[in-house]
């Protein structure tokens, strides 16, 4: 019961914190088309990066949270399918993170670079929807995504082998440090 | 009085929208129901008209006690509702009471929606032709039992509920002959298949030496022959054609033993999905491998995409040149210092060779560093 109720109220900060980083990081985005708007840019950027740090560790909390509070987790493509985007969330979050910390405020100046960092914002936030999603047909039993007539389907879901997983989780830990050592050397861009 | 008018207004308003509402245009869901009686909505005149439905009963007249009967309706209808719902009971009396061929002695084995009840709510194709069948155990007393359908249903907009009852179809109950082929009185029929499946479907039979199986999917009106072989003793493996989604299919078993051949009722048989196969290990896994590939791939991205430094950036002048205002130290290491002296001490200067001076060990002129002039 505890777990539930748990569950609930990190769900709900959690998605509430990364729904306000995503769209401040959207609103930065926007604001590089108007002149006057480098100021707000600078609050939306600043909001963005502090609302993304904050979301970040709340993610596995949620996660666990939930995995705690139901009896049989991953055993449906329904739960399965919420680990799978709990994990795209926390890529498209993290990246968001580490490009504004590599980069510093002024990767919103640089046009590839801010796309790159709007890129990933979206992909957090249509990650976050289908999570709040895919809980809400599990508790509910309906989402308000279910207008949607392209939505794709919750009862289905990528399952591969359980070894297979393992190879594919050192696969991308492989692939995110060669990234991070053998990738160019990044530079700070002034504001 | 403009809060009297508004009052007022707001009666009228909910007294109106009571009197237009109908009571139950989306059905009211496949139940155990008796037929319309007297005190009723719908058995009221004045709320209810004949329907120029069509009904026929199309079944043979005559069922062995406890053994399976099976019902089919078949009904034509011109004029319904536009949600085109049709409500069908199977009754055996339109008494209004006690109505349910199971208060007769039958006991409904499958209805048309594949449950047990004796009231089924579907839908009329556009054709305006529909059939049902019941499949029912026949009582086990010996006599002459009725079964009668009837419907009701919306057209149009009066607000009636148009009714239609077909002629009572009389079946005669017959003591079950001996050796009487059938299926095993264990056996059931499997309800599901997982999707793609096309293992044989095991029939057990008593007093049979031969069956033959058809098949079709649901909605299909021709049947299609399923290919039968021996299993062990007394079961039969039939090949069903695997299903797949929410497709179900029908099939009939003929069972015979050369004294008689049984048709035995249409049998359903649905489709589920096939058991879910993940585990806790392997979604946190797979979970981790898309953060972690996600990760890599946005920062690729970003040191690909980064702008490429500009002159003044790299312009290291000032560095430079703030490097050589610094004084610098002379550095002269010690033995360097004391070769020279060595060097210096053993050169000879001779007065009639001025600015040279003589090196004995080389046997060679060097030159005076201290010789000032040119001279």
């Amino acid at each position: 019961m505890f777990s539930q109720t748990l569950h609930h109220l990190v769900v709900g900060l959690t998605t509430g914190i990364a729904t306000l980083a995503c769209l401040c990081a959207i609103a930065a985005w926007v604001s590089n088309y108007f002149v006057e708007a480098r100021a707000a840019r600078s609050h939306l950027d600043n909001a963005s990066y502090i609302a993304t740090i904050a979301a970040l560790p709340l993610l596995p909390v949620a996660v666990l949270s939930g995995t705690m509070a139901m009896s049989d987790p991953a055993s449906d493509a329904m739960s399965y399918n919420k680990f799978l985007f709990a994990g795209l969330t926390t890529g498209f979050l993290a990246s968001m993170v580490i490009g504004r910390w590599r980069f510093g405020p002024g990767v919103w100046n640089d046009s590839r670079l801010s796309l790159l960092q709007v890129i990933s914002a979206i992909g957090a936030l249509a990650s976050i929807t289908v999570l709040g999603s895919i809980g809400a047909k599990m508790t509910l039993g309906e989402s308000t995504m279910d207008i949607l007539p392209f939505w794709p389907e919750f009862d289905d879901s990528v399952v591969v082998n359980e070894w297979l997983s393992v190879v594919l989780l050192i696969l991308g830990l492989a692939a995110m440090v060669a990234a991070f050592r053998f990738g160019p050397k990044v530079y700070r861009i002034v504001d | 009085m403009r809060g009297r008018i508004l009052a007022l207004a707001t009666i009228t308003l909910m007294l109106i929208a009571t009197q237009g509402t109908v009571a139950n245009p989306g059905g009211n869901g496949d139940s155990n129901r008796d037929f319309v009686c007297g005190g009723s909505c719908h058995g009221d005149p004045s709320l209810s008209a004949p329907s120029s439905a069509t009904i026929s009963i199309t079944s043979g007249n005559t069922a062995f006690t406890g053994t399976a009967y099976q019902l089919d309706t078949t009904i034509e209808i011109d004029l319904i509702s536009h949600s085109r719902i049709l409500g069908v009971f199977l009754l055996s009396s339109t008494d209004g009471n006690g109505d349910n061929p199971e208060d007769h002695g039958w006991n409904i084995i499958q209805d048309p929606s594949g449950t047990s009840v004796n009231y089924v709510e579907v839908i009329v194709p556009t054709n305006g032709v529909i059939s049902l069948t019941w499949v029912l155990t026949a009582p086990e007393l010996v006599g002459d039992g009725d079964l009668i359908v009837a419907i009701h249903h919306g057209a149009g907009y009066e607000g009636l509920a148009y009714l239609g009852v077909s002629e009572p179809h009389s079946i005669s109950i017959d003591p079950v002959p001996a050796n009487l082929p059938g299926f095993a009185l264990d056996w059931s029929a499997p309800n599901y298949r997982v999707t793609g499946d096309t293992s044989p479907v095991s029939v057990l039979t008593q007093n049979t030496t031969e069956i033959s199986v058809e098949w079709k999917l649901e909605g299909e009106s021709i049947s299609h022959p399923a290919t039968v072989e021996a299993g062990m003793e007394d079961e039969w493996l039939v090949h069903l054609p695997a299903t797949m989604g929410d497709g179900r299919i029908v099939y009939r078993v003929t069972t015979s033993n050369g004294e008689f051949d049984v048709v035995q009722p249409w049998l359903t048989m649905g489709t589920i999905p096939p058991e879910f196969d993940g585990s806790l290990m392997g979604a946190r896994a797979q979970g981790f491998a898309g953060a972690f590939m996600i990760i890599a791939f946005m920062v690729s991205l970003q040191g690909l995409l980064q702008p490429a430094r500009r002159k003044d950036e790299l312009d290291q002048t000032e560095e430079v040149e703030a490097a050589e205002e610094t004084p610098v130290e002379p550095v002269v290491e010690e033995s360097t210092v004391d070769e020279d002296a060595a060097y210096r001490a053993r050169l000879l200067k001779y007065d009639e060779h001025p600015g040279l001076l003589w090196d004995p060990v080389d046997e060679e002129w060097v030159d005076d560093p201290d010789y000032g002039g040119d001279e």
